[in-house]
């Protein structure tokens, strides 16, 4: 990908494909105030597959129906020759049906109307996730901090004022699980899918077991836990602070 | 195939019912009649007496009084030939009866006919009297028959009388078999009508005008059928069109709106009224989106995703979205489920489900703005099972409740907007049902009721 030139993401030259100029407009509008600089539009195929030909944009925004064909068929065109981030707009409810059932590939896809925030930061988040890499450098540690206890993601080393403990992998992975969700209830069975790449169905009794040891080395008082809390029914969750 | 052989079996049993009948009610009416007519016995009796009245006083006959009633009651005539063939007395003889008889004579005429006259005889002590009927009157035949077949004759009955009642029900045998042959293709060809299928049953034979009307009828269900699924799907895909229209003009509305409503250089009073028209389109936008659902619900334009998943896993989620979404404060919502319920029991469209349970928890927040505790649950009884969303608020209008059943749509309509006839779509193209309860101690029920 022919992405290096690419400092910051506001810099990525965005493609705008809709039929309506009016649209085009509010696009152009809304990309412009959240600083995207360059943005070209398209109100057919055939300008579509000219510009991206030539322009070489960095992301593109399709609408699903256009005058001379079909925003699927052009995206899945457009995706052999690169693997820039495309985006559909759709006016339709049942687009996203198709959208889901076919996997074409497109990166994200939003429903007319939509809120110019929701856009800005769907789009801004795909861009990042493709470019970001190549921009800044990863968070060099992967840390969670609970009071007087770290955990690091990458050793999986819990760091405690008794020394240090170890992580088993199903115990790394339900509790980076709930850390990415932090301050979030995550339910018992996406937990169990995490771990076990499974439904929760027979794992019941394996899930409460895992969670008690982890209590046991992340919490000053496992019978009290004050991070990693049961949320009765429904699953646990990773409170963000101690409670008072 | 239960309710024709039914049919069949009554008719056999009716028709054998019938034979037997007739047989017994032809019998009883031989043997009344043979009692009645064979004997013939008070005549012989009768012809006795009379010869007994016949007496000779000094060489001139005479027929007592008695006597004269009871011959005249019953013949037409009266002769008495003496030893030597000579009529020796007589009354009222017709001229063409001759006066003298030969040995053949007598034994002729005393089995058949005298001149056409039927006639009976007697022995008298002075020859043979002879009483003549009235031509015409009398049938006379002489039965010979050997010992033997006399002898047979009871087992001759009982023979018949088993002969015919096995003819009778094989008659009817035949005939059901024969009925069930010919109604079976129609029986087959109005059980398939529902199945909306072009019938071709054979149009000859005594059925054959019932066949073809089948077929005919078959032909306009279906045409009557594609007409409605045609009409349908023209409906959905309006509603769908408008909406797709609709979303383009709404998407400048909204996304300017928004604009302006974060433009820092206008007044508040402005970005306030720009943050409301934002939220009325967002407002429209659920509308159109539900509108849009209910109708491909209701014109199964809707494609299924079924799978079997877990009906607590389910419930959890939804409840966690809710949470996570940030639950304002006078609510609460908890899961009750068992462990059976974590189990893949339900067969769903895990999706569709999933909107049915969103649809069901806003309709508790939304008609209870003091706040309310919702509770999820899930409920295995003998006919399937069941996913609860109660409340501990103010209930469902009665009315609502009363016509749980077969409810009025616009009743839901007018009380709830789409959510509610959203829910009750979701349950109908699951086979299910969606029960709305009022609690007794407060609050409400709405349960979805699937059946396995």
């Amino acid at each position: 990908m022919e992405t290096n030139r690419i400092k910051t993401i506001f810099e990525a030259k965005l493609l705008v494909v809709d039929d309506e100029p009016e649209i085009i407009n509010l696009l152009k509008t809304i990309l412009h105030q959240a600083g995207f600089a360059q943005v070209i539009s398209a109100e057919n195929c055939r300008q579509a597959r000219e510009l991206f030909a030539l322009e070489k944009p960095d992301g593109v925004i399709f609408d699903v129906t256009l005058p001379d064909g079909d925003g699927f068929s052009l995206m899945q065109e457009l995706r052999q020759q690169s693997n820039v981030p495309m985006l559909f707009l759709s006016a339709r409810d049942e687009d996203e049906n198709r959208l889901l059932g076919l996997g074409l590939g497109a990166d994200d896809y939003i429903t007319k109307p939509f809120l110019p925030r929701e856009l800005v930061l769907r789009l801004s988040g795909i861009l990042r996730r493709v470019y970001q890499p190549l921009l800044t450098k990863p968070p060099a540690e992967e840390c969670l901090v609970l009071g007087a206890v770290t955990v690091n993601f990458k050793s999986g080393i819990v760091q405690t004022s008794d020394g240090e403990k170890t992580l088993t992998a199903k115990e790394h992975a339900l509790l980076k699980k709930l850390w990415q969700n932090q301050g979030h209830i995550v339910t018992a069975d996406s937990l169990c899918r995490s771990a076990w790449d499974d439904d929760l169905y027979g794992y019941e009794n394996t899930l409460m077991v895992h969670i008690r040891r982890l209590r046991e080395k992340i919490e000053v008082d496992p019978s009290q836990p004050q991070y990693l809390l049961t949320v009765r029914g429904m699953g646990y969750k990773l409170a963000t602070e101690t409670k008072p | 195939m239960k309710s024709l052989r039914k049919i069949i079996t009554r008719s056999i049993l009716l028709t054998a019912t019938i034979a037997l009948l007739l047989v017994a009610i032809n019998m009883a009416f031989a043997t009344n009649w043979m009692f009645k007519y064979s004997g013939n016995q008070p005549l012989k009796y009768a012809i006795a007496d009379i010869s007994d009245g016949l007496t000779n006083t000094e060489g001139t006959y005479a027929l007592n009084p008695s006597a004269t009633a009871m011959m005249e009651k019953q013949y037409v005539w009266a002769m008495l030939i003496g030893r030597d063939g000579q009529v020796i007395w007589n009354k009222n003889l017709p001229g063409d009866i001759p006066r003298h008889y030969t040995l053949t004579d007598v034994a002729s005429f005393s089995r058949w006919y005298l001149n056409d006259y039927p006639v009976s005889v007697w022995e008298h002590p002075d020859g043979l009297l002879v009483l003549g009927d009235p031509k015409s009157s009398i049938w006379k035949y002489n039965i010979t028959s050997t010992e033997d077949t006399i002898s047979h004759i009871p087992g001759f009955l009982a023979g018949f009388l088993i002969l015919n009642v096995v003819a009778a029900l094989m008659l009817a045998l035949f005939l059901g078999l024969w009925l069930y042959h010919k109604l079976k293709p129609l029986y087959d060809g109005i059980t398939a009508l529902p199945k909306k299928e072009p019938l071709t049953l054979p149009t000859s034979g005594v059925t054959g005008e019932v066949a073809r009307i089948l077929n005919e009828t078959s032909v306009i269900l279906l045409q009557q059928e594609q007409q409605l699924a045609h009409r349908d799907q023209a409906r959905t895909e309006w509603i769908a069109g408008v909406s797709h229209d609709i979303r383009t003009p709404l998407s400048m509305v909204m996304g300017y709106a928004s604009e302006l409503e974060n433009n820092l250089i206008l007044p508040a009073a402005e970005q306030n009224q720009a943050r409301i028209i934002r939220q009325q389109s967002q407002r429209i936008k659920a509308l159109i989106s539900d509108l849009n659902l209910a109708s491909k619900l209701e014109y199964h334009a809707q494609p299924m995703e079924l799978a079997r998943v877990s009906p607590a896993a389910l419930i959890r989620g939804v409840a966690v979205d809710f949470i996570n979404d940030g639950l304002p404060a006078p609510y609460s919502l908890v899961v009750d489920v068992t462990e059976e319920a974590n189990g893949p029991i339900l067969l769903c469209d895990q999706a569709l489900i999933r909107r049915a349970l969103t649809n069901l928890i806003d309709n508790s927040i939304r008609h209870n703005p003091r706040g309310c505790a919702i509770k999820l649950s899930v409920i295995k009884s003998t006919v399937g099972l069941a996913i609860k969303v109660s409340d501990d608020g103010k209930g469902y209008p009665p009315e609502l409740i009363k016509n749980s059943g077969g409810l009025d749509e616009s009743l839901l309509l007018g009380n709830h907007g789409l959510g509610l006839i959203i829910v009750r779509r979701i349950m109908k193209i699951h086979g299910g049902s969606v029960v709305f309860e009022n609690l007794p101690d407060g609050g409400c029920t709405a349960s979805l009721v699937f059946i396995s």
